[in-house]
């Protein structure tokens, strides 16, 4: 395996084909102390559980470590699922697979820095979400209709968090016994910090030579070290939770910090309460007073009464002449609260894919962009459209980053809300403000996922979904990648273009990645 | 107890939600108090009432997040019956369920009163047990307590209420963060869940989604009846007008209070948003605007506009009935001077207020007896509305009509494909404008419905002895149901003698055997609502065998397609190989006329049912009967899913409404679906709307595919996400 070597001008994109998540290695020329060198950028490593393509994560690590010499000079995280850090945290021959690669700057979202409140107010929402959903499970094993949801709910917090229900469950209940008055939520803090995704990154950060970098849409552009002109554009997270958050609607109106925390609400904060142990217990029981309770077991338990035919005198007697009739127990409602468990669920996976960090990397001589979304779901593409930057070349927007775009990595593997649809008139960031005039013979897509896998589950998951691929398509006019297929499967709409014979040219590919050379000149 | 005094119950309920409750200003309208008729809850103080579990109702007060049942009310208990209920409070549960069931109840109420008949829950789907009694449910289950979440819903498979409850957070802006919220404490809550319920009992189909407007529909009736009800506590409506001065320039009271439902409403958002909203701090009413539905998409935003319709043309009627008051109370100026309004005109104005929405209410509810059974826009409901007050008030003295029309044109509610609105051209046709040529008539269909109606018996001895073509199926299958219906009848009569635990009443018992030879419709409002039920399905079994014997040229002019050509998909009766016809129901209507005596109606709704594939090939193949090769063509085009049956994609339904009348028996209407079950054309707009649903999805992971939602719960939760924003595939 060989080093990778930039392009003299531009940069060399890999994606890497390791499963079902991302991993990108970017190459570009850098000068340092008048020589040539190399610059190194790693954007995310990780892949879901059991979704390998064929080659395996250690594969593709070792040709990370060919590919760079064993430096990368900047590592970037565009947020904390599994599927985009769990690479860091792999271990291989009782090893950490990453320890032998040295990394200069990590560069994370402003939503993981411990120094900004509405991150900190993001966390803690967050923390308490996985351990509701971790203690819903528990609730719901035994209850064959509440299976599927069971399931997914499982899948979402081993995405969310790298670990199972169980061992958050097993966490939060260690915690509780080493703080026993210590409040929910810092219970919950403390079971999410040794969670495997926060590892990960924390392993990155701790192994920051040259340190690690919030970035904000709202500052200016951030450069790469030694790599001359360059500028690298953050379009998300938004930092208005209203983008950022599923928040019910009445409350999204008008979000306002000041009020108060970004906290559970109403739904997801009663299903907290009724489900985490320990949860204020005073909270947590039922809203009313003791004298009006009774114990459920107190009425199953009840010497029955025959039915003569009379109302029933007694509210055990009520009850279980009603409730506990046997020829109506299909009218029982036992577990039809915890449907809203799984809306929950969903609602983090969102709320959490919106964290992205959306990077737009600009080339100094052609101004080609090159767009990674991360997981960016329609919030955070909604928030691109207010962004102005001014540059010594006057202010540029999001839209002016987007007409520019050459290669797209397409944001969540494909799925629905995460590449918006839309005109170049529109008002919203959507595919239609891609690549316009120039760029557009040259625009490409890449999706990382393994569809094969993503189909074959219980309840197939529609990545990428067909509609935004063929779009892709469309729009790209073949020249799009995906992880599970060797390129050319995809046919171009004219095989016989020279934009085609262009990116044949540039492109290569094995079954560890494909590479793509973007030329600056 | 002396015979002829039958007390009313009288109940007492927050006017609004505990919060509103709660400010200074509201101290007049805290609670108000609700009667229940005596016919359909019978007091007999000497036993409790635990639930409160009546005849229509059974409120079950289970937690299940806390494991805890709750103390349930006894509506006999003398702190209830003399007190006029327990006083409204949030913290005990017992007043919960008094509130749930005495709104509940009321509701009921308006309907049995605007359709003249017994409200009857939507019958169980039959199950393998076996066990249940041709699916009667007496009770509609309410659980008070049931969610974690700002969330009620009508389970249509439990045949339940659910409410939830939930912590209010940082961002509440009524009451304080911390504090809990009852969905079952808001009156529009109940209200709107109720009729869900109840529509769902008199249209079963209409919570298939298969056009953009029947989900809608649901929505926006519930909110309707829940604004109207609103109006008929005098108490809350002349503390209102008093507030407003009644001028009829700022004259927004009654859109300002409505709108003060909608937020009580919350999730649905469905008045709020359609009603009007507050510019520059005064509130206004929003500017119609005819293009809006053709943009609008998601059940709650094309709701919102029905609703915006129907409470324009209220306020238009009710603006034209206290015109003259205005005058009068002016010397004519019509200008009233500074200051608060005289008491005895706020009783006026309030009077007035009342009935022009009691009037409404029972438009809107009378109308779901004009509609098709199935499949039914925006469009049809505007029909419908027009021909049930046409039937009523032929004469349009009041200017209802008109408002009504004026309202939903100005909304651009309109019946598709009609070149022409008038009232003339909204009405549903009669038998002899739908009848397709002079031939067909309707005289020999006339004479087998007087006899079902009169004698269902003799009818069912002309059945047995005719059995002309040997295809004695028909008769063996209605034998058995007719044996079945006579056991259920004679047990549900001894039941309820039982129940009165007195014997001597058991003398005047009347057989099932006897009841067959009279008119069974008579009995509505007499005999057991468990009865009404058999005895509907009994008759509607009854004119299954009548209308299988009428000539095509009939058929096919209210829409039925009885060929054994039909395509393959068609649903085939059990008993033979000719398409099958659901008789939906038999069940009469009877409502005031201009004289005040009482029209009568039979409305008899007819269904056929399809199998409906997206993929039109599938279809083809499916059609001519070749099942193997559509289920491998299926597989081969299925993306995500693959079947090892053949099995629907979705329902394709059509149907028709007759309306019959009572002493002619002739046909007086046919309501019937724009395209029949055999009608390529109609199958291919349901295709569509199902196609569309499929393409959008409803969170980043679900391949489309999986079962289109059909129930309230999900409807609730997801309040249109990812369906009419901008951006979405």
């Amino acid at each position: 395996m060989a080093r990778m070597a930039p392009p003299r001008s531009g940069v060399k994109v890999r994606m890497y084909r390791q499963g079902h998540g991302d991993c990108f290695l970017l190459a570009f020329a850098g000068r340092e102390g008048g020589r040539l060198r190399p610059v190194y950028v790693l954007i995310d490593c990780g892949l879901k559980n059991g979704s390998e393509v064929d080659a395996s994560i250690q594969e593709i690590i070792d040709d990370i470590h060919a590919a760079t010499s064993g430096h990368i000079d900047i590592a970037i995280v565009t947020h904390e699922h599994l599927d985009h850090v769990n690479g860091f945290a792999r271990r291989g021959g009782g090893k950490r697979l990453f320890e032998r690669l040295s990394v200069g700057q990590v560069w994370l979202a402003w939503t993981e820095d411990a120094d900004d409140p509405l991150a900190n107010e993001l966390r803690a929402r967050f923390n308490d979400t996985l351990i509701t959903l971790a203690f819903a499970e528990a609730r719901m094993q035994g209850v064959p209709a509440l299976d599927g949801q069971a399931t997914r709910i499982r899948e979402f917090v081993e995405t969310e968090t790298g670990d199972s229900c169980d061992a958050l469950r097993a966490a939060f209940d260690a915690a509780h016994l080493d703080a026993p008055h210590a409040s929910p939520a810092a219970l919950a803090e403390m079971a999410i910090t040794g969670i495997t995704n926060k590892r990960a990154i924390a392993w990155l950060r701790d192994h920051a030579k040259e340190g690690v970098k919030f970035l904000d849409p709202e500052k200016p552009p951030v450069t790469i070290p030694h790599v001359a002109h360059s500028e690298v554009f953050v379009l998300g997270p938004p930092r208005d939770p209203s983008l950022l958050l599923d928040l019910d609607p009445q409350g999204a109106e008008k979000f306002d910090l000041h009020r108060g925390g970004l906290g559970l609400d109403g739904a997801a904060r009663g299903l907290s309460l009724a489900l985490t142990p320990d949860g204020g217990a005073a909270e947590a029981a039922s809203p009313f007073a003791p004298r009006y309770c009774i114990a459920q077991q107190e009425i199953t338990a009840a010497e029955p009464v025959a039915n003569t035919g009379a109302p029933a005198r007694t509210a055990e007697d009520y009850y279980r002449r009603s409730y506990f009739d046997p020829e109506a127990s299909w009218r029982r409602i036992d577990d039809d609260w915890l449907d809203a468990a799984e809306g929950m669920a969903l609602r983090l996976n969102n709320e959490v894919n919106n964290t992205s960090l959306v990077l737009a990397f600009r080339l100094p001589n052609t101004g080609k962009t090159l767009l990674f979304t991360g997981d960016a779901q329609r919030g955070n593409w909604l928030g691109w459209a207010d962004l102005v930057w001014t540059t010594d070349n006057g202010p540029v927007t999001a839209r002016d980053l987007l007409a520019e775009c050459v290669l797209y990595k397409v944001g969540h593997h494909g799925s629905h809300n995460a590449t918006l649809n839309g005109r170049p008139e529109d008002s919203h960031a959507n595919l239609g403000w891609m690549a316009q005039g120039e760029a557009a013979r040259e625009f490409m897509a890449m999706i990382p996922a393994n569809t094969a896998w993503a189909m074959g589950r219980a309840r197939p998951w529609a990545h990428p979904m067909p509609e935004i691929e063929a779009a892709l398509h469309r729009k790209a006019e073949g020249r799009v990648l995906r992880s599970d297929l060797d390129p050319g499967e995809a046919a171009p709409s004219e095989p016989s273009s020279d934009a085609w014979k262009d990116y044949k040219r540039r492109l290569r590919s094995n079954r560890l990645y494909f590479e793509i050379t973007i030329n600056d000149s | 107890m002396p015979h002829g005094f039958e007390p009313q119950r009288r109940l007492r309920i927050f006017a609004f939600d505990p919060w509103t409750a709660i400010r200074p200003g509201n101290r007049n309208i805290r609670e108000v108090t609700i009667s229940i008729p005596s016919e359909q809850d019978p007091i007999d103080r000497s036993s409790p009432c635990l639930g409160p579990s009546g005849a229509y109702l059974e409120v079950v007060d289970f937690d299940p997040t806390t494991g805890q049942f709750y103390q349930p009310l006894d509506l006999n208990s003398p702190e209830v019956l003399f007190n006029d209920g327990l006083t409204p409070a949030a913290d005990d549960p017992r007043f919960h369920q008094q509130m749930v069931y005495a709104v509940a109840m009321e509701t009921i109420s308006n309907f049995e009163r605007a359709l003249g008949r017994y409200v009857l829950w939507s019958p169980r789907a039959p199950d393998r047990s076996g066990t249940d009694r041709h699916g009667y449910v007496g009770k509609l289950r309410i659980y008070p307590h049931a969610l974690r979440e700002a969330n009620a819903y009508y389970d249509p498979a439990k045949k339940a209420l659910l409410f939830g409850y939930f912590t209010l957070d940082a961002q509440s802006r009524s009451a304080p963060p911390g504090t809990v919220m009852f969905t079952c404490l808001s009156q529009d809550i109940i209200v709107h869940e109720m009729c869900h319920a109840i529509l769902d009992g008199i249209h079963p189909h209409f919570i298939e989604p298969s056009n953009p407007d029947m989900l809608a529909l649901h929505e926006a009736f519930s909110d309707i009846v829940a604004i109207f009800q609103r109006f008929s506590h005098p108490e809350v409506l002349e503390d209102q007008i008093a507030r407003t001065g009644g001028d009829l320039e700022r004259q927004n009271l009654l859109g300002a209070l409505a709108q003060e439902f909608g937020q009580g409403l919350g999730r649905s958002g469905a008045l709020r948003d359609a009603i009007g909203g507050y510019q520059d701090g005064e509130w206004r009413p929003h500017v119609p605007d005819n293009t809006a539905l053709s943009r609008a998409r998601g059940p709650h935003a094309r709701g919102a506009i029905l609703v915006a319709a129907v409470f324009r043309a209220f306020l238009d009627i009710y603006r034209h009935r206290v015109a003259d008051l205005f005058r009068i109370a002016s010397g004519g100026s019509g200008v009233l001077r500074q200051g608060s309004l005289d008491p005895d005109l706020v009783t006026r104005l309030a009077e007035e207020a009342a009935t022009s929405a009691r009037h409404m209410l029972n438009i809107c509810i009378r109308a779901m007896d004009y509609v098709p059974p199935v499949n039914v826009s925006f469009g049809d409901y505007l029909r419908a509305i027009i021909t049930a007050d046409h039937d009523l008030h032929p004469e349009d003295s009041l200017g209802y009509r008109a408002a009504i029309l004026e309202a939903f044109a100005a909304w651009g509610i309109v019946p598709e494909g009609m070149p022409v609105l008038s009232e003339q051209s909204l009405t549903w046709p009669y038998f002899e404008e739908a009848a397709l040529n002079n031939d067909v008539t309707e005289d020999q269909l006339r004479g087998d419905i007087s006899v079902l109606v009169t004698r269902p018996d003799k009818l069912l001895e002309r059945l047995r002895s005719q059995d002309p073509k040997g295809d004695g199926d028909l008769i063996r299958s209605l034998e058995a149901d007719n044996a079945a219906l006579v056991t259920s009848l004679n047990e549900a009569l001894r039941e309820r003698i039982m129940a009165t635990g007195n014997a001597a009443r058991a003398e005047e018992m009347i057989t099932a055997e006897g009841l067959l030879g009279q008119n069974l419709l008579e009995l509505e409002f007499t005999a057991p609502r468990e009865v009404i039920h058999h005895a509907r399905k009994f008759h509607a079994r009854l004119f299954w065998g009548i209308l299988v014997k009428q000539p095509s040229a009939l058929l096919q002019t209210i829409g039925i397609c009885l060929d054994t050509a039909a395509p393959r998909t068609v649903a085939r009766s059990p008993t033979n190989d000719l398409p099958d016809m659901e008789v939906r129901s038999v069940r009469v209507a009877s409502r005031q006329g201009t004289r005040g005596h009482f029209e009568r109606e039979y409305v008899v709704e007819l269904v056929q049912s399809r199998d409906g594939y997206l993929n039109r090939e599938v279809q083809k193949l499916a059609d001519q009967g070749q099942a193997a090769e559509a289920l491998a063509l299926w597989n081969k085009q299925s993306p995500f899913f693959q079947r090892e049956t053949l099995t629907r994609d979705f329902f394709y339904r059509t149907g028709c409404t007759l309306l019959i009348d009572t002493r002619s028996f002739r046909i007086r209407r046919v309501i019937r679906t724009p395209y029949r079950i055999d009608e390529d054309a109609g199958l291919e707009r349901v295709r569509a709307q199902y196609s569309d649903q499929r393409r959008a999805p409803s969170n980043a992971f679900d391949a489309p595919g999986a079962d289109p939602i059909t129930n309230f719960a999900a409807l609730h939760r997801h309040v249109d996400h990812g369906q009419s924003h901008a951006g979405g595939w």
